[in-house]
């Protein structure tokens, strides 16, 4: 789908503002998925999807090469995004505390995941984990691609692609599990 | 390769799988399971990530990038914002002047345990049987023994809210549990006094507690009770 998108931002770059317009069609939806999933606020994410294509607006000469535009756009929104924290940006809550000679138990877990708790553990899981996710499922791209967006190297890309679902899995499990005061499971 | 590279190798990306990986899965069945589960979960990741943008988003992106709207936009969101925090902050004050129950579930607890802290001496060993009726008069039950029950009772938790209080015995001494199905809390959350300190959990039927003194530990417990208290 990226290939395509990208392809058809290619074909209607005529001028600049039929291809901001094309920038706009194309990518504002992925945009504004990516942003909620940072801000967890649909109306903040709004906002920041439009600054985002403000600020892109402004500087659309230096993009010249289509196929690396929503990238560009990506790199924008994350910008624009940590503007709002400069002077309150939390502290992440990254905790490795997950046994990676524990893999072999997830072929014993039972059954599929409710969407709600995945949604939760998504949420739950820490922004440094969750984004490489977002950009690889949301966003199709390959770990070299999330390297250069999120300015790491490719090796810790792939660690926190491995940790972010090995998580997730221990996050849906322990949902499942504890708690269930009241629920007939 | 082994089981856990292959295993790590699915986790780190499901969808671009090596030729080498390909030969792993073609000839262990558990890793092939994995993959499979794997590719499902992605499937369902995916769709949960996939949130319909509001309408007209676009056309919004647009008109902003025209005329420059989105900074008005921006500080009507503000005012409205500041206005309705200032309205939330009265109503919350007022709701503190007039309502009785405006204590805090924290609070509650706490206070709940120190009006009957009498109990924390019984040893009243108290029987499965008792147990089950104690919670069926909550429409709940508990699935297996909890160990050593110095005592249990039905009580009224507030607003006439009925509730159960029980009091384990512990590794270090009483741990008290209340089982409230009207209490609503959003997350687990840690509460403590002078003497004793507790964890409130949410539940799908309103939340439990558990409360001892400072050298117990508490989790053990909470895990415990998560597992076999059912409807």
């Amino acid at each position: 789908m990226k290939d395509l998108t990208d392809f058809a931002v290619l074909l209607t770059m005529k001028s600049k503002q039929t291809q901001f317009e094309a920038l706009v069609n194309s990518y504002s939806t992925d945009l504004y998925r990516y942003a909620v999933w940072l801000t967890h606020d649909h109306n903040v994410a709004e906002e920041l999807v439009q600054e985002t294509y403000l600020r892109a607006w402004k500087s659309i000469s230096s993009l010249k090469d289509s196929k690396a535009a929503k990238a560009w756009l990506i790199t924008i929104l994350r910008r624009e995004n940590a503007r709002r924290f400069e002077k309150k940006r939390p502290e992440s809550t990254v905790n490795d505390d997950v046994d990676p000679d524990t893999l072999l138990e997830f072929a014993c877990d039972d059954g599929l995941v409710e969407n709600m708790s995945l949604q939760q553990s998504l949420e739950k899981l820490p922004e440094e984990y969750r984004e490489p996710l977002l950009l690889q499922v949301m966003g199709g791209y390959s770990c070299n691609e999330i390297a250069d967006i999120l300015d790491i190297t490719s090796q810790a890309v792939m660690t926190r692609l491995f940790r972010a679902r090995q998580k997730m899995r221990k996050l849906i499990e322990s949902s499942d599990n504890n708690y269930a005061l009241g629920s007939n499971r | 390769m082994n089981c856990l590279e292959v295993r790590r190798a699915i986790l780190v990306d499901p969808q671009k799988l090596s030729g080498e990986l390909l030969s792993h899965l073609e000839t262990c069945n558990a890793c092939a399971a994995f993959k499979e589960e794997q590719l499902i979960f992605e499937q369902q990741l995916s769709d949960t990530m996939s949130i319909t943008p509001p309408e007209g988003l676009a056309s919004r992106i647009l008109l902003a990038q025209s005329t420059g709207q989105i900074q008005t936009q921006k500080r009507q969101h503000r005012f409205l914002a500041i206005a309705a925090s200032f309205i939330l902050a009265i109503g919350v004050m007022i709701a503190v002047q007039i309502n009785p129950f405006s204590q805090s579930v924290d609070q509650l607890v706490l206070a709940h345990v120190n009006n009957e802290v009498n109990h924390l001496n019984d040893k009243l060993n108290v029987s499965d049987a008792k147990i089950q009726t104690i919670f069926k008069e909550l429409n709940m039950k508990v699935s297996s023994p909890l160990g050593q029950v110095n005592f249990a009772g039905n009580c009224e938790m507030r607003n006439k809210q009925k509730g159960a209080h029980l009091v384990l015995q512990g590794k270090n001494g009483p741990v008290t549990v209340l089982i409230m199905p009207a209490e609503q809390v959003a997350s687990k959350r840690k509460i403590s006094d002078p003497r004793f300190h507790g964890v409130i959990v949410p539940a799908t039927r309103g939340s439990f507690a558990v409360v001892a003194e400072r050298n117990e530990i508490l989790e053990p417990y909470v895990q415990q009770l998560g597992q076999v208290i059912k409807m």
